[in-house]
């Protein structure tokens, strides 16, 4: 119990960087650490006033009975997709394992400790979701003291499934591929299978077709909207039960369910966690090479060749960054059996198809930002960059070119099944292919420039960086953030002025890239 | 080849740096870069280098000045830190072209280079292995070889000797000594004193960021003592101690 008490004090301090907080010495540290307080603080403040919000919606729309489980639900899908892709790489994260594999530590202890971490990470995705819309639903509906009760005794358990799922995806993932020689693309692959199954399930989702605003319909649509959750998500039935009416029996199935199955997954990890690592420290060098007739380079396709070999190495980079262009090609080939114009035809206003579906696709294909981390992944191999003849914009220019290289195939198809799909005439299809090329362009730009002022180059584990970093986290909202601001004309000016609307568009966006390359441009590495 | 005139560098928030560090290494000079953990020997190194920004002072190599003109002065040197955390996911024979690809060596001269050096430390046959597979040795000696791919004029080495196996240890020194026969400079630091006082021609002795003793070796090391008991003086340590 003490070594699982001390690993999983560990595994807090690092993961919360308390220690460069408290102890650190460099200013420059602690002022970024506590930004990123702030700026964690601020969207956590914006996600507790959605739900909040979205709960006294529903509550007031009479569909009440819909808000346990969709905060039950929306929670655990937050913290399935906060973790699921990490997990893997934090149960079996290499730096320190000679170390600790050689100490008197119990596997049980390493990975219940690890275990631990993750779920601290899902009870703040649950507090911040669940507890607002406990609030609201208590202070509206008034569903009694043991329902209360057991509604935020909840929000202690809810996160135990989805983190158990998390860690049996990474053990099953990690597991296979440390069998296998290419195992960024196995992982990679895994991850394209679970964006279509999610995607899937997504589109079990009543989409709202055929619907009109009033009670009537609401109440359908809620009813409706319930189905579909327990279906995909049957444990939401147990915790909302628990919360909706106060059943304690609900609640006690919902934390048995969790706890036999954090067990099994406990269990599985443990029986295994010595034989994955051992595969996955073990390299296995041929001494084989034979000198051959080798290529000279220009300067610039050494440097991009360089960030593709570094990109394709690193199964959480490819995975954390291909989730927004495989995404964006779905949500394309989606349109081809969608009928846009009856969903958008209940709209209060008249929406521009044609304009908004390729700002919505450029958002979706920049969700992940890989250029906002591509600074911070040269690590600790940064001074070899640094002390070569290379200018700095070079390189920099070198990692927006790989960026563009990476999208560009997503894109091309993306905008071929869109060109399909809506049909448009001479003028829309200009702007169709320009806007999301400004909005691409942009984002690139700012994602390099946020992560040349918040650069993270001392880790040990690439999820450092490309899960836990202030660049990841603004790189992630930087695209959304164009594409809405894109979106406010189009939505906002009549369709005779779309072309005027979205030209405006299209310059500021290329202007404010400009800008900000040339201020990128301007900086000097060596400060990092 | 390299002129450091008072350098002085300070981390933010720290007391640690170098103060007022004048160095000069001539053509010819195989330059020896002694004192104890946290002296300031990797700071200095890494300021010349263009790794680290410095406050104050002058670096030139080759008369260019490193803070005007730094791509020029990285086109006349290589460095081989201390611990060559060097790309993992690249092959060996990838960084060494990726090397001779940024300095523009032609193909035929870097078959003949690698072919040579990769021959001399025996990992011509693990060139075709990624990097991850390598041990500590053999990355240095690959760091080696990607510095001297382009046959620099200057050659600067934070504990070069570190890691490496005795043959790869000759097989470095004999290099070392060449390139300054050829009108090139090596620029040090070390631990290893004896290694110091029988391979170079100069020896700069640092503390607490403070160069205590530097210039010609047979000035600094007199009749009847040798470079430790000097080192030992210099840091205010009794060698009986």
């Amino acid at each position: 119990m003490w070594q699982i008490k001390i690993l999983s004090k560990l595994e807090l301090i690092n993961f919360c960087s308390l220690n460069v907080i408290i102890h650190s010495k460099d200013k420059k540290a602690r002022r970024t650490s506590i930004t990123v307080g702030c700026i964690i603080g601020f969207v956590a403040l914006m996600i507790m006033s959605y739900v909040g919000g979205l709960s006294y919606g529903f509550i007031t729309l009479g569909a009440e009975e819909i808000v346990p489980a969709y905060i039950v639900f929306l929670s655990s899908l937050f913290t399935l997709l906060f973790c699921a892709f990490k997990a893997g790489k934090i149960i079996f994260k290499d730096s320190c394992y000679d170390i600790l594999s050689s100490m008197p530590i119990k596997k049980s202890a390493l990975v219940i400790s690890r275990f631990i971490r993750l779920y601290v990470e899902g009870l703040v995705v649950a507090c911040l979701i669940m507890v607002p819309g406990i609030a609201v639903y208590t202070c509206l509906v008034k569903p009694g003291i043991l329902a209360v009760i057991l509604g935020i005794l909840s929000v202690i358990f809810v996160p135990i499934i989805p983190v158990a799922l998390s860690v049996l995806l990474g053990v099953i993932i990690t597991g296979i591929s440390s069998r296998m020689k290419n195992k960024t693309l196995f992982e990679s692959l895994c991850v394209v299978l679970i964006i279509v199954v999610m995607l899937g399930c997504g589109a079990l989702i009543p989409t709202g077709e055929n619907m009109s605003f009033d009670m009537e319909a609401m109440e359908g649509m809620a009813n409706e909207l319930l189905g579909v959750i327990y279906k995909i998500y049957p444990p939401a039935a147990w915790f909302a039960g628990a919360f909706g009416v106060g059943s304690s029996i609900a609640f006690l199935i919902g934390i048995i369910a969790s706890a036999t199955l954090l067990g099994v997954v406990v269990l599985l990890t443990v029986s295994n966690f010595e034989s994955i690592n051992r595969r996955l420290h073990t390299s296995i060098a041929k001494h084989d090479y034979k000198l051959g007739k080798l290529e000279k380079k220009s300067m610039m396709k050494a440097i991009i060749y360089r960030e593709a070999k570094g990109y394709f190495s690193s199964g959480t980079y490819v995975m954390n960054t291909i989730i927004g262009p495989i995404m964006a090609v779905v949500f394309t080939i989606g349109l081809l059996f969608l009928d846009l114009e009856s969903i958008f035809k209940n709209f209060p206003i008249d929406i521009n198809v044609n304009g908004v579906i390729p700002v919505l696709f450029a958002g979706i294909l920049t969700i992940s930002c890989p250029v906002a981390v591509s600074v911070s992944m040269e690590g600790r191999e940064f001074w070899i960059i640094k002390t070569l003849p290379v200018m700095d914009k070079d390189i920099l220019k070198g990692k927006l070119m790989f960026s563009g290289i990476l999208l560009a195939p997503f894109f091309i198809v993306g905008e071929l099944i869109m060109i399909i799909a809506l049909k448009p005439s001479i003028s829309n299809l200009v702007w169709m292919i320009v806007m999301p090329i400004a909005i691409v362009f942009c984002t690139l730009v700012m994602g390099l420039w946020i992560n040349l002022k918040f650069p993270k180059l001392q880790w040990n584990s690439d999820v450092e960086v490309i899960k836990q970093s202030v660049a990841a986290f603004l790189g992630g909202f930087v695209g959304v953030l164009l594409a809405l601001f894109s979106l406010i004309p189009v939505l906002i000016v009549p369709a005779d002025f779309y072309n005027i609307a979205a030209c405006g568009v299209c310059i500021i966006l290329f202007i404010v890239a400009i800008i900000i390359n040339s201020r990128n441009n301007k900086f000097d590495l060596m400060f990092l | 080849m390299l002129k450091i005139n008072n350098l002085t560098k300070h981390y933010k928030g720290s007391d640690k740096g170098v103060n007022n560090v004048t160095l000069h290494i001539g053509k010819g000079d195989i330059y020896a870069f002694i004192g104890h953990n946290g002296a300031g020997k990797t700071t200095t190194l890494k300021c010349v280098t263009g790794i680290h920004d410095f406050d104050e002072g002058e670096i030139l190599i080759d008369g260019i000045s490193l803070r005007d003109n730094p791509l020029e002065c990285k086109r006349r040197f290589a460095y081989i830190p201390d611990n060559p955390d060097l790309y993992k996911y690249l092959t060996g024979i990838q960084y060494l072209n990726f090397i001779a690809d940024i300095f523009q060596v032609g193909a035929n001269d870097r078959e003949d280079r690698i072919k040579k050096y990769a021959g001399d430390f025996e990992i011509l046959e693990s060139l075709g292995d990624l990097i991850s597979t390598y041990s500590h040795g053999m990355k240095q000696k690959l760091a080696i070889i990607s510095a001297l791919i382009h046959q620099p004029k200057l050659l600067i080495l934070d504990e070069p000797f570190v890691g490496l196996d005795p043959q790869a240890t000759v097989i470095l020194k004999g290099i070392m000594k060449k390139i300054c026969e050829a009108g090139g400079a090596v620029f040090f630091s070390t631990h290893v004193l004896d290694v110091a006082e029988r391979l170079c021609n100069k020896v700069a002795i640092i503390k607490a960021g403070n160069v205590l003793a530097s210039g010609n070796m047979a000035d600094i090391v007199r009749e009847g003592q040798s470079l430790e008991d000097i080192f030992m003086e210099a840091i205010g340590k009794n060698v009986a101690d």
